[in-house]
């Protein structure tokens, strides 16, 4: 795996505050993921990787997987800039195997067979409709 | 209000924000087990350039189990701040250990108000008897609370979305932060929107002006913890909620001073 050295600053942003929230706009990306239980079997319907948790006045005082989704969040918006740098070398990227991380424990409750495959995509969520998938990706 | 009132407040608001950050974090410790999602097997390639001395101290306090220690000893040392003992280079260490297991932070801004607050709080703590140094040490906190929606205020000013609406229709139907469609339909309006948004400018700009008298600082922060609850409700941000309010006790005290800190 390769370390994102020209992102070496990006480590230390929670010591260097810039206080900017929310001040741009721009293209999101949603991440969607499929499954198939075995080698020869139908891909599931595509689905939201990270679905939306309802939360309640108690999340105001512990949130532990909402604040974990928003890590999670993190983790794409960091594949998205790696993808316009570099797509060369994304598969060497940490942000790449937590993705696929996430994505084997979106599906592993519903598909627990050893030989199960999984893929994920990215789309674009532009106010009401999705683009095309700039990128799928299966993992090993 | 005296700087011991404001410090005792700021260290307890301060100690809350850690407790449930630690615990928050303890609750998911699932993920961070070997083949989880958050596996430090996967994360350490970030410091593969690292030196080796770092490289080990990191595989020691952020491999599951040390991390696990970690986390209890930040759980402990925020309940020994609450009550008063003198442990914030310790929440400092282990709070910056955390953002950088979470690949830099894990919850954007909060880790970093959390850290400029125990750094603010701390030095007042350690020289609370100082009559320059500790004040400065909470006016530290009270203008970067400040700086921090003014700041943000300005950086959205400067965008056009902002200043007519749009920005606030789109982070509001953004189907990552999970915005209940109850909130999301309140601006549908375009009109509604450009006025929201427009308030919030003003709050933001103008939140300066807390630092000029007791009244307006009380209006601030009241304001401002309507703010952060209604940004916890549209996009679950509940940890700005607390380490916003630890630096608020510092904000009123500064809004105190006339000339020379009392």
């Amino acid at each position: 795996m390769a370390p994102a050295k020209s992102k070496g600053l990006l480590f230390f942003r929670a010591l260097l505050p810039n206080w900017s929230f929310f001040d741009r706009t721009g293209e999101v990306f949603l991440l969607f993921g499929r499954f198939r239980s075995g080698p020869g079997a139908e891909w599931s319907e595509w689905s939201d990787v990270l679905p939306p948790r309802p939360r309640g006045f108690l999340e105001l005082f512990l949130n532990p997987h909402g604040s974990e989704r928003l890590a999670a969040w993190s983790v794409v918006e960091a594949l998205v800039d790696s993808l316009e740098e570099d797509p060369s070398r994304i598969e060497s990227r940490v942000e790449m195997r937590l993705l696929r991380r996430l994505v084997r424990r979106r599906f592993e409750d519903i598909v627990s067979s050893g030989s199960a495959s999984f893929q994920f995509k990215l789309a674009s969520a532009q106010q009401d409709f999705l683009r095309s998938a700039p990128f799928a990706g299966q993992d090993p | 209000m005296s700087f011991e009132s404001a410090l005792l407040w700021s260290e307890r608001l301060l100690a809350v924000a850690l407790a449930l950050q630690s615990a928050e974090m303890l609750r998911i410790r699932e993920a961070f087990r070997p083949g989880g999602v958050w596996d430090w097997e996967l994360l350490r390639a970030d410091f593969a350039t690292w030196p080796r001395a770092a490289r080990a101290f990191l595989d020691a306090t952020l491999a599951p189990a040390g991390f696990r220690v970690l986390l209890i000893l930040q759980l402990l040392a925020a309940i020994g701040i609450f009550v008063g003992a003198p442990l914030f280079a310790l929440v400092f260490v282990t709070t910056a250990l955390v953002s950088l297991r979470w690949r830099g932070s894990f919850n954007g801004g909060s880790d970093a108000m959390t850290l400029v607050a125990i750094l603010g709080i701390g030095v007042a703590h350690a020289f609370r008897t100082d009559p320059a140094v500790g004040p400065a040490a909470l006016g530290f906190v009270a203008f970067q609370c400040v700086l921090s929606y003014f700041r943000a205020g300005w950086a959205k000013l400067c965008v056009a979305e902002w200043r007519d609406g749009r920005a606030l229709r789109f982070f509001l139907r953004l189907p990552n932060y999970d915005v209940p469609p109850s909130l999301a339909r309140l601006v549908d309006r375009p009109r509604l929107a450009r006025g929201l948004s427009l308030g919030l400018l003003c709050f933001e700009l103008l939140f300066p002006l807390t630092l000029f008298s007791p009244s307006l600082a009380l209006t601030g922060i009241a304001l401002g913890l309507a703010f952060h609850a209604a940004n916890f409700a549209a996009f679950g941000l509940n940890r700005f909620f607390w380490v916003w309010a630890a630096t608020y006790p510092a904000l009123y005290y500064a809004s105190h001073w006339r000339g020379v800190p009392s």
